[in-house]
């Protein structure tokens, strides 16, 4: 008879347990990181009873975590794919905002502006208000190029603060795997269950695979072995920190301790580096080279020109400290008009000068092209890159949501078949309940003789 | 398959936010009616905008040249018609002078129909057009033609009457929108022609020319170009009188040196390169000596001079009005003179009438390409509002039909039916 009791109560453990793994599955319906886990029930190893050997009842098997590692792997690929081209298209977007186009604002207009105000002084040479209209436009080209610099600047200093804010939770996502890898190890050395602690660390690694290129090797202890880049990141024992160093221009990212490189070539992290070393630098020197032809030209024409002043002066540059795609419009032509040098014999009405700058807007005067088809190339190749960028990133979308449909297939918790399993175990539990009843009854019956 | 309620939240957030994005596409294209807000809208097309609003803004340019042209050019043609129109007038009310015998009271009355004459062509000849002489040629700092008080002439106060004024009207496409002050209020002497290069050194050719004195004397104008060197020619000339006689300080000479490169006069006598006044204020002598069109290439020989009129109209009058209060008829040159000045100016608005409809004929040119202009900005850039009205309404179902299914699916489980 005791027997049948304690049959009884393992049976009435072993659902009550398998309950508690299905409410806890249940309870995690909604975590996108959580793994379902999956309860078996087996029976327990046959007892000797007298000469005979009779079954003993039910007991929990494995709680097995349902996951595709290599599902996983893919993801993190994509992860990592995904948040350069999202970044970089940003951080693109952002450049693209300085130049307002298409628009009256934009650089376009200001130097078609520039170049139209010169023709129509060409029409009047000696006519102040179309001499005030090109200082107008000279000014608001003037300050278009240096709002597009500073925009430029200001978005690099930016980025390397960025750069560092991303290197800095790199590392610190470092840290908290190296901490799971050594609480998941230790754990399933006391024979438990790691599997949410698995989940954290799945968690940890697909954000840090948003943030660089990284492989991931998991070990038969359950031990992910990280690295970035071809250097080694982290395992059970050991994390390498990184770090941001600006040298030459440049933005590094290296490791602190003996100043390896990783190859960067993914992640935010990656398209941070990229448009501070690469992008920004490239646009910024294309819009340099625009300004310092219009300083160039503008000024060798302007020079040999005459003023409209009494004597009529000559040998004036129009524009005058240039720097790095800046410059200024010469303080002697802001203070008086009439030091513009439309004139190319000292006569007021002479428009030689003026014509031949108007001109230089269809002269081929840099790298064999018009300024103009330089600009048009720029902004073609700025906005082609963002193209290309948010494309990238839609098609690395299309695989992350069909790699997580798949990955969420097979880990996800439905809760129709939760419930079905809370169905099925209280049933057991209610017919093992029962059963010690059915023994208590038939106890009470053998008591009853007795009496 | 198994389907988990993850799945399902993560489907329609997924159609959620492509609907959601689509419909602010198409929202933002038809709040803004431009498809090309920022350049990665549309990066094939962003360089063909870009350039099609610069073409735009040029055109713009060219027309608001040739509408500021046109005005100047329709002043200069009503200031040299005011001047035909009195010089004709005056002609007929001095006509009687050409007469034996004429009423005394025209000593009185016609040297003030004069005055006004002079008044009315002095201030044609200085009209002003947005701060500018319109017939002095670049130099806008003076009144190109004013009363010398120290002489007692009407001269030519500006250096560059002859300058043309080029104004651009389409790319590259320049028009001399001013008439040539000197032509038309001035004498001038104009050579045209070109010397051959290969000329041999000694060299030498002669024009000659009479003109008159503003008081109708007969004068011979004789000039001589003579190679002395390589690109460079000695240029002499000499008055005298009806009798061959030299006339005192009528004479002069000066150095021509050609550009060996461009052909083109590039020096007399170290200075301006267009021409030079002869002024002989004793005989009332005041003409312009005009070298502007002369060049030297391997082209050949030839060259010719003349005069648009033989004295120029301002001192003309001055003298008549002087001699018919000195109780004298003016002479037959003066009055072949003011017939000279009205067939010059009746050339010369002939040619602005030219320019106008040269100018007019650009503006429809442009008016085209302003057009042609916006409809390539337009088509690139502008939307289809009924197509976009289409879209945004397909979108929307869309949307309405994932929330209604959403609705219906996304709250089911198995719990609602135990």
């Amino acid at each position: 008879m005791n027997r049948l009791f304690e049959i009884s109560r393992r049976s009435l453990s072993t659902y009550q347990a398998a309950l508690n793994v299905t409410s806890h599955n249940i309870s995690n319906a909604n975590n996108p990181y959580y793994s379902r886990q999956k309860v078996s029930v087996t029976a327990q190893p046959m007892e000797g009873v007298g000469s005979r050997f009779q079954g003993s009842g039910s007991q929990l098997g494995n709680i097995e975590r349902i996951k595709d590692t290599v599902l996983v792997q893919n993801l993190q690929m994509n992860n990592y794919g995904k948040s350069y081209a999202d970044k970089m298209k940003d951080n693109l977007s952002r450049a693209e905002l300085y130049f307002t186009e298409p628009g009256e604002l934009g650089l376009s207009s200001r130097i078609g502006a520039f170049f139209n105000s010169w023709k129509e002084l060409s029409v009047n040479p000696a006519s102040t208000s179309a001499r005030q209209s090109v200082v107008s436009s000279s000014e608001s080209l003037i300050s278009k190029f240096s709002e597009i610099n500073e925009g430029l600047f200001l978005q690099k200093k930016d980025t390397v603060l960025e750069a560092k804010g991303l290197a800095s939770d790199v590392n610190a996502k470092l840290n908290q795997i190296r901490t799971l890898n050594e609480q998941i190890y230790t754990t399933e050395g006391n024979g438990g269950n790691a599997s949410d602690l698995m989940d954290s660390r799945d968690e940890v690694v697909n954000d840090l695979s948003k943030l660089v290129n990284i492989t991931v090797y998991t070990d038969e202890r359950n031990i992910s072995n990280i690295s970035i880049g071809g250097v080694f990141a982290v395992d059970i024992n050991f994390v390498t920190e990184f770090e941001i160093v600006e040298q030459n221009n440049q933005l590094i990212y290296r490791t602190k301790d003996d100043g390896s490189i990783p190859s960067v070539k993914g992640g935010a992290l990656g398209a941070t580096l990229e448009t501070f070393n690469t992008k920004l630098p490239n646009y910024k020197q294309q819009i340099d080279e625009i300004a310092k032809s219009i300083y160039d030209n503008v000024n060798a024409l302007h020079s040999t020109g005459y003023t409209l002043t009494d004597p009529p002066a000559t040998s004036i540059n129009f524009f005058t400290n240039y720097g790095e795609g800046v410059f200024k419009l010469n303080d002697q032509i802001k203070a008086d008009v009439k030091m513009i040098a439309a004139s190319g014999n000292g006569q007021a009405g002479s428009n030689t000068i003026s014509s031949s700058i108007s001109s230089l807007r269809d002269q081929k005067i840099l790298n064999n092209s018009t300024l103009e088809e330089i600009y048009g190339s720029i902004m073609g190749e700025l906005a082609g890159e963002i193209s290309v960028q948010e494309q990238d990133s839609e098609t690395f979308e299309l695989a992350i949501n069909q790699l997580e449909a798949q990955i969420t297939e097979k880990s996800g918790v439905s809760l129709d078949e939760e419930m079905v399993n809370i169905i099925n175990f209280q049933r057991s539990y209610e017919a093992s309940a029962r059963l010690i009843q059915i023994a208590d009854e038939m106890l009470q019956t053998i008591l009853g003789i007795m009496q | 398959m198994r389907v988990t309620d993850l799945q399902l939240k993560s489907n329609f957030l997924l159609q959620y936010n492509k609907n959601k994005s689509a419909l602010t596409e198409v929202q933002n294209q038809l709040a803004t009616q431009s498809k090309i807000n920022k350049p990665s809208d549309s990066p094939a097309d962003i360089a063909a905008v870009l350039r099609f609003r610069n073409q735009l803004k040029e055109v713009e340019s060219f027309q608001s040249n040739i509408d500021t042209s046109i005005t100047q050019v329709n002043t200069a043609i009503n200031a040299m018609s005011n001047t035909y129109d009195v010089v004709e007038s005056l002609k007929e009310q001095l006509r009687p002078l050409l007469n034996s015998e004429f009423p005394d009271v025209l000593y009185n009355s016609l040297p003030k129909l004069i005055d006004g004459a002079i008044d009315s062509i002095l201030v044609a000849s200085n009209t002003q057009f947005d701060g500018k002489y319109i017939f002095a040629g670049n130099d806008y700092s003076q009144k190109p033609f004013q009363l010398n008080p120290s002489t007692n002439q009407y001269e030519v106060k500006s250096a560059s009457l002859e300058e043309k004024q080029l104004v651009e009207i389409g790319k590259n496409i320049f028009v001399d929108i001013n008439n040539n002050g000197a032509d038309l209020f001035n004498s001038v002497f104009k050579y045209s022609g070109n010397m051959n290069t290969a000329a041999a050194l000694g060299f030498a050719t002669t024009q000659t020319e009479t003109i008159f004195g503003a008081d109708g004397a007969e004068y011979n104008f004789s000039s001589t170009m003579t190679k002395t060197a390589d690109n460079t020619f000695s240029y002499s000339y000499a008055l005298t009188d009806t009798n061959g006689v030299a006339v005192p300080d009528g004479s002069g000479t000066s150095e021509l040196i050609f550009d060996s490169s461009t052909g083109k006069l590039s020096s007399i006598g170290g200075g301006d390169p267009k021409g030079f006044a002869v002024t002989v204020p004793a005989n009332k002598v005041n003409f312009r000596v005009d070298l502007t069109n002369i060049t030297q290439s391997t082209g050949g020989f030839n060259m010719s001079a003349g005069l648009n009129t033989e004295a120029d109209i301002l001192n003309v009058l001055k003298s008549m009005r002087d001699k018919l209060l000195a109780r004298e008829k003016p002479t037959t040159n003066q009055f072949v003179v003011l017939d000279s000045f009205t067939k010059t100016n009746l050339n010369e608005q002939s040619r602005a009438g030219d320019i106008y409809n040269r100018l007019e004929d650009a503006e429809s040119v442009l008016n085209s390409s302003e057009l042609l202009a916006k409809e390539l900005i337009s088509k690139k850039n502008d939307v289809d509002v009924a197509k976009a009205s289409i879209e945004l309404e397909t979108n929307q179902y869309a949307l309405d039909m994932l929330y209604k299914i959403s609705a219906r699916l996304l709250p089911q489980s198995l719990l609602n039916f135990l």
